[in-house]
């Protein structure tokens, strides 16, 4: 065993160690990255559709009374999307730190003019949206499409 | 006369050659478990993201069935009685010139939709929901929607649910 070969196979040692350190380093941070926004994507998804359950069932019960009541309709269709706020206001539980939850009239914000073009002749509705970590759900809610107004 | 014997010696190319191998040999195990671990988090990360996108796509279509059952509750309501395949041809009930074009194709929050298929539901005590398929035209992704009717005649069926039930 010459001093020669002892300093290569250090110096071979403690390179393939120092990448691998850094390697099992970045994945691990991945790894994390990943974990986080996993749970936050869960969370965003139970608050979205824990939301939109909370509507369809408010709807159901006012499409139910209307009928036993002899109306066809409970309400207009722009009554509807104010009742539907009050709706989301009186089911809303406080959300997580990192989640938001936000309604919106369409056209969304990020749609423009395909959209407008689009939604122009369609009846009054609301867009349902969650975000949170970089991640944002949404989804459309129309009172007309759960028998709450007809437009 | 006895033979001197001769005393193994040990050979220093032997001795000297054996330092440098196992050092090769762990760094290659090293970093073949590093890039193993980077590999599967790389893995993680691909799988959350066709998780998120396939979240995005359902999002896409439960909203491209509420537009299409909100359409089918205004003026295409003299639709909901037919099956979608009569649409085109036999729109007796509906006003002269009324198009089926917008409850068969459209968009909703940047994404294509295609109505597959429209299969009519029963009002009443025997009341059974229509069954709306709808697909994204990119990626193909198909979704079967339930939505309840009401009405009798002589009015017009009327929607008065959605629900998703599946693929």
């Amino acid at each position: 065993m010459t001093l020669a070969e002892v300093l290569m196979s250090t110096l071979v040692f403690a390179l393939a160690a120092n990448s691998s350190a850094q390697l099992w380093g970045s994945a691990l941070s991945w790894n994390q990255r990943a974990e986080q926004r996993q749970e936050a994507l869960h969370r965003i998804d139970l608050e979205l559709l824990q939301r939109e359950r909370a509507l369809r069932l408010a709807a159901a019960a006012q499409v139910k009374a209307a009928g036993d009541a002899g109306a066809e309709v409970p309400m207009s269709c722009d009554e509807a999307l104010a009742w539907m706020d009050e709706q989301l206001a009186i089911a809303r539980s406080p959300l997580p730190q990192e989640v938001s939850l936000a309604t919106a009239l369409p056209p969304a914000p990020a749609l423009e003019a395909v959209s407008e073009a689009a939604s122009a002749e369609d009846p009054p509705a609301l867009w349902l949206t969650a975000s949170g970590e970089g991640i944002e759900r949404r989804r459309l809610f129309a009172p007309a499409a759960h028998g709450l107004c007809r437009p | 006369m006895a033979l001197p014997r001769v005393l193994p010696v040990p050979s220093r190319g032997a001795e000297a050659g054996f330092l440098l191998p196992l050092s090769f040999g762990v760094s290659l195990v090293l970093l073949l478990s590093a890039l193993s671990v980077q590999t599967m988090a790389l893995q993680g990360s691909r799988l959350a993201a066709a998780e998120l996108e396939q979240r995005r796509l359902d999002d896409a279509l439960a909203s491209a069935a509420e537009q299409v059952a909100a359409r089918l509750s205004g003026s295409h309501a003299c639709l909901l009685p037919l099956a979608s395949e009569l649409w085109e041809s036999a729109a007796g009930g509906c006003a002269p010139g009324l198009s089926a074009a917008p409850v068969l194709s459209g968009q909703v929050d940047a994404a294509a939709w295609r109505l597959v298929s429209w299969t009519p539901g029963v009002p009443g005590a025997a009341a059974r929901p229509g069954e709306l398929r709808l697909e994204l035209s990119q990626g193909k992704v198909q979704r079967l929607f339930a939505l309840d009717v009401a009405g009798a005649a002589p009015w017009p069926l009327r929607v008065v649910g959605l629900r998703g039930i599946g693929r």
